[in-house]
């Protein structure tokens, strides 16, 4: 088992790339220098790519210790070997590392990264700093640092339009950072083909700070297939999987057609609706008002997509016909306008439309303005804070007319919005009082929806993400249904978990090995990439097709065992990675509310920290990391072939207790 | 007869036209529910079980809300209903 | 004779370019848009996309196994359409008549909406 996952050394795959284009892009903003690095073969096949391969850069590139803040940071964006595929879509994974050290990775979708494709790169990596405001602009072999102080404090929708018409070219791709990145407020988000929103685990900030509001791409060329009949069989299979009639899933053609906002009313009925700040989680009286099914009747709806997507509509362009908000427009992917609907007890739909739309245009995440908000009214429901000291503001849980005032306050840093910009985390620590307990976080960011006390794999995974609450690390959150999947093929695909037991949403055993499977499987998903969102039926659990896939698009002839060794090695590496900056076990935990509240709406009590601990010793035994700390051991970092890191840990005194 | 609350989500509010309805019917069944629904809505029940051997299928889910418990799903057909339960199908 | 060609509906377009990239793999065994006879322009602001063609639709280059030319084989959302005049004219007509009964339609053909649907009542307001 060993040798053949260990990485092999480097050679030649006959002097051309298939699927992946061979090239880092480097850019400096201190000396504006451009680089281009050919991507070294050895990582491309030990951490294939995306997000995978953005961690492997991270963790080279940014030290332990290095300030967040600072010219040493690096901000890299990534691709996979699949991207600009009808495999691969056009996920990307933006990267850096975040102001509290952790790992700051998240995933977006739109087109930008099939862009940087058909330019010739695999990624961007922005080192240094400038001391006034610059965009990058990729046209294939050409980069530019270009001047950006006319577009600096302007909107990301302004800022598109802007580049595109300063360019000439409507069919640029660009991903900028709004008002927010540029304030430094916590969790500000990058911004691409309007609405589509990723990267909040701290690449904004950074990006903000190096005084880089945009980078554009537009690139003529495309992405070459070592063997196309191969790559096109794959895909049928894929697609077929994922065919709205027949796919062994019950959320493929929910998802599909109606999108995320359909969780709203499901999620209500299974009492998984975060309603009032988490303190129920059923709303019924209201969930019917706030979900898709009552958008598509308010507003005017147009299918909207990513690259490549299979699905007809799981996103939906809006546009606001009538009442005080007519005229806004906006898209609804995965249910993020749920977020300022019963988190904060509107219900008026509009308002959390326009919300949502907000965001996007200011650059500020929504989960963080979510979360934010809805603690502050929490605050005010329970006296802790006043109308004078939010700003003559009545932040009451259903006053949507504050909420929107304040998300403005948040992303230019004005008066309460300066407390609520620097995350709920920091500001429950300034108010105290208690507030703390409602502050929902995890390592600092504020999380982002999944009920946890009513479904332990999520509470895990929430837990345990390095990057901070991340749903995409680990999601969907169940294996595919124990009749499609036979015991036999699961135990020859060496997948060790019991199928059944996966679906008890609040029994703690089997949900650590039930973790490891998933986390290792997204994080190869993800690095090659694919789209979260559409792991439906065996996808997620039977990755032979994947294997075939990378061999057919890149000619690579990974095995199975090296490609789930590449995932537990993108895993490990990411673990390390904040195991450097001082995270150890009891980061991974979750918001008090959760650990201490029972729920009596819907008859489930808290999570209990015994239970959380029971499933982290299991989690962490499945990796092969110290149950104590949580730092992988060293027998576990040598299968996986990470000496640099068994080095590192040794010279930084990081030991085995 | 048994009185029961029955939501429609996702794609299967498009199949009936309709968020929710209460659905008065013979039987106690699952089962019952679903050919009652077809009834109404000719092909609902091919949805949700498979035609050849009577099973439900992997594509749907069948919700259950019962007063004063917490929601849970099914997946036997011949489950017995109570007058007064919460159901979503999806 | 009934002609068959590819038909577009605009409305239904999603912008996933789903067509440009079989268009291109079909002809050039690569994904690369300018090797494309279909191409998408957006108007992002108004979440506007529109198929536009440069081929003649009537005899695509290679046809899918399906025997329908590729960007119509992929499309989810059923925004083109291949057949005759006669036929588009129907289909065009059956999609007003469901958009009128149910707002899905105007994110899914109801050709490509996967169930009987009875949506004879609209809910809503």
């Amino acid at each position: 088992m060993r040798s053949n996952i260990l990485p092999k050394e480097d050679e030649r795959m006959s002097q051309k790339w298939y699927g992946w284009k061979g090239t880092i892009l480097r850019v400096n903003l201190t000396d504006r220098k451009v680089t281009k690095q050919e991507l070294p073969l050895t990582w491309a096949r030990n951490y294939i790519g995306c997000r995978g391969l953005n961690s492997k850069i991270l963790f080279d590139e940014v030290k332990a210790g290095t300030q967040a803040l600072s010219a040493e940071n690096k901000l890299i964006l990534g691709t996979g070997p699949l991207e600009g595929t009808p495999i691969g879509m056009g996920r990307m994974s933006a990267t850096t590392k975040a102001v509290n050290g952790r790992l700051g990775e998240g995933g977006l979708g739109g087109f930008f990264g099939p862009e940087l494709k058909f330019a010739g790169y695999d990624f961007v990596v922005v080192e240094g700093k400038s001391d006034t405001p610059v965009y990058i602009w990729i046209k294939d072999e050409e980069v530019e640092i270009r001047e950006a102080a006319h577009i600096w404090g302007k909107t990301t929708w302004e800022t598109e339009r802007i580049i595109k018409d300063e360019l000439g070219d409507q069919d640029i791709q660009i991903r900028s950072i709004g008002p927010a990145g540029e304030n430094l407020v916590h969790a500000a988000v990058l911004i691409g083909n309007l609405n589509r929103s990723g990267a909040r685990a701290g690449f904004g900030e950074v990006m903000g700070f190096k005084k880089l509001k945009a980078v554009a791409v537009r690139g003529s060329g495309g992405v070459q297939i070592a063997h196309p009949d191969d790559f096109e069989e794959t895909y049928g299979r894929i697609r077929k999987e994922l065919d709205l009639k027949k796919s062994p899933d019950m959320w493929t053609a929910a998802w599909g057609i109606m999108g995320g906002g359909m969780l709203a009313r499901i999620f209500s009925q299974l009492g998984n609706l975060q309603t009032f700040n988490a303190q129920r989680m059923r709303w019924d009286e209201h969930a019917d008002d706030i979900g898709i099914e009552a958008i598509m009747t308010v507003c005017e709806v147009r299918p909207k997509s990513c690259f490549c997507c299979p699905f007809p509509s799981a996103t939906k362009w809006f546009e606001i016909k009538e009442g005080p908000y007519s005229g806004t427009v906006g898209e609804n992917s995965s249910a993020l306008e749920l977020f300022f609907t019963s988190i904060l007890g509107i219900s008026y739909v509009p308002a959390a439309l326009k919300a949502r739309s907000l965001c996007n245009q200011l650059g500020v995440d929504a989960f963080q303005a979510a979360y934010s908000i809805g603690w502050a009214m929490e605050c005010y429901q329970k006296g802790i804070l006043s109308k004078g000291d939010m700003d003559g503001l009545e932040l009451k849980f259903g006053n949507y007319e504050a909420m929107l005032e304040m998300i403005r306050k948040i992303a230019y840093r004005e008066g309460f919005g300066d407390v609520l910009a620097d995350g709920v985390a920091k500001a429950s620590h300034q108010v105290g009082k208690g507030s703390e307990r409602f502050a929902l976080t995890i390592k600092g960011q504020e999380l982002e929806g999944m009920p946890q006390r009513n479904f332990y794999t999520a509470a895990l995974g929430l837990a345990t993400s390095e990057a901070g609450p991340d749903h995409t690390r680990w999601y969907p959150p169940y294996p595919c249904h124990p009749a499609v999947v036979s015991p036999e093929v699961l135990k020859s695909l060496n997948v060790d978990i019991d199928l059944a037991s996966a679906f008890i949403p609040r029994k703690a055993e089997g949900k650590g090995g039930l973790l490891k499977w998933l986390t290792t499987s997204r994080a190869i998903l993800e690095s090659l990439p694919f789209c979260v969102f559409a792991i439906r039926g065996t996808l997620g659990i039977d990755l032979r097709v994947w294997r075939d896939a990378i061999e057919a698009g890149t000619g690579m002839d990974l095995t199975y065992e090296e490609l789930i060794a590449a995932g537990d090695r993108i895993m490990n590496l990411e673990r390390a990675f904040i195991v450097r900056e001082g995270f150890r076990r009891e980061d991974d935990t979750l918001p008090r509310r959760m650990l201490e509240e029972a729920v009596p709406d819907c008859h489930y009590g808290p999570l209990t920290q015994e239970t959380l601990d029971g499933m982290l010793d299991e989690y962490y035994e499945a990796r092969g990391w110290e149950k104590k700390t949580a730092i992988p051991r060293r027998g576990k970092l040598e299968e996986l072939g990470l000496k640099e890191v068994i080095d590192e840990f040794e010279q930084l005194g990081i030991q085995e207790r | 007869m048994l009185f029961l609350y029955v939501k429609y989500a996702g794609h299967i509010s498009v199949v009936t036209g309709k968020l929710k309805e209460v659905i008065e019917m013979k039987g106690e069944t699952v089962y019952d529910l679903l050919r009652e629904l077809d009834r109404k809505y000719p092909g609902f029940r091919d949805i949700f079980i498979n035609p050849e051997d009577g099973i439900p299928n992997l594509r749907t889910a069948i919700s259950l809300q019962r007063s004063g418990e917490c929601a849970s799903q099914i997946l036997d057909p011949k489950f017995k209903l109570k007058g007064g339960d919460n159901i979503m199908l999806w | 004779m009934d002609v068959k060609r590819v038909y577009v509906i605009e409305e239904l377009c999603s912008g996933c370019r789903l067509c440009e990239m079989s268009c291109s793999f079909a002809r050039a065994r690569e994904y690369n848009p300018s090797k494309s006879n279909i191409r998408i322009f957006k108007i992002e602001e108004q979440g506007i996309s529109i198929p536009v063609m440069v081929c003649d639709s009537t005899k695509c280059e290679k046809m899918s196994p399906a025997g329908i030319p590729p960007c119509v084989d992929v499309c989810p959302t059923g925004a083109l359409i291949f057949c005759g005049a006669d036929e588009a004219a129907k289909l065009r007509k059956e999609l007003a008549a469901k958009r009128a009964e149910h707002p899905v339609f105007n994110c899914i053909a109801p050709w490509k909406f996967p169930f009987p649907s009875y949506t004879s009542e609209r809910h809503g307001k």
